[in-house]
């Protein structure tokens, strides 16, 4: 009784955070709008990326390059657009719609998962794990998990994969580990934190697993697998496997860099790349101390900032999505003084609600 | 019943992977014209069939995708088209002759600004240099008019090569946020038989 009590609490506490921070992101939406300038008006919350998205959901991946920009679909993985295409089919909705109702039924999923198995994630009360998942949901870069992006999926999965791992269900950790690594080029750095983390925590007992595989090692293995199936796909449909690599080097001048350079020149260089460099700097240090004091669990603290560090060893650009988009940097929430967390919460979402205000605007500046 | 030692998943698992990223680095199938542009970085612009016949008198389109613009380039602009790297080649086939005392004219300006206060840009057609330009910060941009190292012959491919002494990212340099490798730019360019 008390286990099925405590399951309904679990299901509402997240049904609560889940719903609420959707409210809040709908409310500052219908404000922003009636606010804008009738002759800056606009309501589109597609922008950008979306429309990659949008035109794979609908059409696939058979469209040739932008002859103007080179540009292609392939650039973009198909976990996320692949979701919204079943999800239209099941419900006859444009892709705008269908993207966002999708995350935000991932976002409840999300918010439940964290709730279940908060322990996994170092959140010692259900507290602790509220005042996560509002500020992961509230703050200004959690816009992306609700416009029709690929980051809520990412992060779901990431979740999942993670605490499936934790709890040594290795067939889920491999599917939904398989599920990142379809999702985005960067998914394949999970399975890869997580065996860091064996490596240094247990190598006795990480040698040992590769005398003797048992699911540990198995679903390490299996989760890349949704990066080798689209590799796969990439070969029939265009003959080059790394069509992907290809279209974002001409396309979108993604290619190796020294990253050093990178970050010194982005400190000087602009206003834009400023932003960049300090979202870049403020995570690494958030999620290093993160570490140390136990807040954010090893395998998430490297999965969320060799994320944006592989970012950075081509160019700056969306670097604050690729650093503060990701869940893990939020678990230090909870290790706010108790007074301070209920302004730091709302400080987050006026920020959310500023961020709205230049999306729908379509300028994407604060990438 | 064969029986395998249990190490033998582990290393099946490590043979799986590095036969995927042999596939992956090894096998290309893709139309040439994919190639060209997406993998040897040989052609700049996605125009599939367009021919590489030029009209000498009439200018190579920099502002628009064109055939003409082969190795090291990046997209066209308004402005012009930069130059990717140190080395940006541009490949046509004059439809008519191009005699002694032909030119090579156009317009052209660099990346300067930050550590990087000048650049020098040599101009060389099939190989041999028909002109030098270098520019600073007084001269960020100029008009050029060289004579052709060589007559060119009707339907014969010629390569006219920029090749810059530098290349840096205006971001490295502190001076935008643009990050990518930039040498020379060309804002105008035409062969030019004489009048």
């Amino acid at each position: 009784m008390n286990v099925l009590s405590g399951r309904w609490r679990t299901l509402a506490l997240a049904a609560g955070v889940g719903l609420g921070t959707l409210l809040f992101f709908f409310l500052a939406y219908f404000v922003v709008i009636m606010f804008l300038p009738t002759n800056t008006r606009s309501h589109d919350l597609c922008v950008l990326d979306c429309y990659w998205y949008g035109a794979i959901a609908r059409d696939g991946y058979g469209a040739a390059p932008d002859i103007m920009t080179l540009q292609a679909r392939f650039g973009f993985f198909p976990g996320y657009p692949v979701a919204a295409s079943l999800f239209m089919d099941l419900t006859g909705l444009p892709f705008d719609i269908a993207g966002i109702a999708l995350n935000a039924g991932f976002s409840l999923l999300f918010c439940w998962l964290a709730l279940e198995y908060r322990n996994d994630l170092g959140l010692k009360d259900e507290k602790s794990a509220l005042t996560f998942l509002a500020a992961f949901l509230l703050s200004p870069w959690g816009l992306y998990n609700r416009v029709p992006y690929s980051e809520m999926l990412f992060n779901l999965g990431s979740l999942a994969t993670f605490i499936a791992w934790r709890q040594k269900n290795y067939p889920v950790a491999a599917i939904s580990g398989s599920i990142v690594t379809a999702t985005r080029f960067s998914g394949v750095l999970l399975p890869a934190a997580l065996c860091l983390e064996l490596l240094v925590r247990d190598w006795k007992h990480a040698l040992d697993l590769l005398a003797r595989p048992d699911g540990h090692l198995r679903s390490l293995a299996i989760m890349p697998l949704g990066l080798v199936a689209f590799m796969l796909f990439l070969y029939f449909q265009t003959g080059d496997p790394l069509a992907y690599v290809h279209v974002e080097q001409v396309g979108w001048n993604q290619g190796f860099r020294n990253p050093l350079a990178t970050l010194w020149g982005g400190l000087w260089a602009g206003p834009s790349t400023r932003y960049s460099v300090a979202a870049f700097i403020v995570t690494s240090i958030a999620l290093f101390w993160g570490t140390r004091v136990r807040r954010i669990p090893v395998a998430l603290a490297l999965f969320a900032w060799l994320a944006p560090a592989v970012a950075v060893t081509s160019t700056l650009v969306a670097q604050p999505r690729f650093s503060l988009a990701l869940f893990p940097i939020y678990l230090i929430a909870p290790a706010a003084p108790r007074r301070l967390k209920p302004a730091l919460i709302a400080l987050l979402a006026i920020g959310q609600a500023g961020f709205l205000f230049f999306w729908v605007q379509a300028t994407g500046t604060l990438q | 019943m064969i029986s395998f030692p249990r190490y033998a998943e582990s290393l099946a698992w490590a043979a799986f992977y590095v036969g995927c990223v042999t596939f992956a680095v090894t096998q290309n199938t893709s139309p040439p014209e994919y190639r060209a542009v997406f993998v040897k970085h040989t052609a700049a612009d996605w125009l599939p069939n367009a021919s590489r016949d030029y009209v000498p008198g009439r200018p190579i389109p920099v502002g628009d995708p064109s055939p003409f613009f082969a190795r090291g380039w990046w997209r066209p602009e308004p402005g012009g088209r930069w130059g990717k790297g140190r080395l940006n080649t541009i490949i046509l086939r004059p439809t008519s002759d191009l005699p002694a005392g032909s030119k090579i004219v156009g317009r052209a300006d660099a990346l300067i600004g930050g550590r990087q206060p000048n650049q020098a840009i040599a101009v060389r057609i099939d190989g041999k240099e028909a002109g030098r330009l270098t520019f600073d910060a007084r001269q960020r941009s100029q008009d050029f008019a060289f004579e052709l190292p060589a007559a060119i012959a009707a339907g014969s491919e010629v390569e006219i090569a920029f090749e810059a002494a530098f290349e840096a990212t205006p971001l490295a340099l502190g001076v935008d946020q643009d990050s990518r490798e930039l040498g020379v730019r060309l804002q105008a360019l035409m062969l030019k038989p004489p009048a």
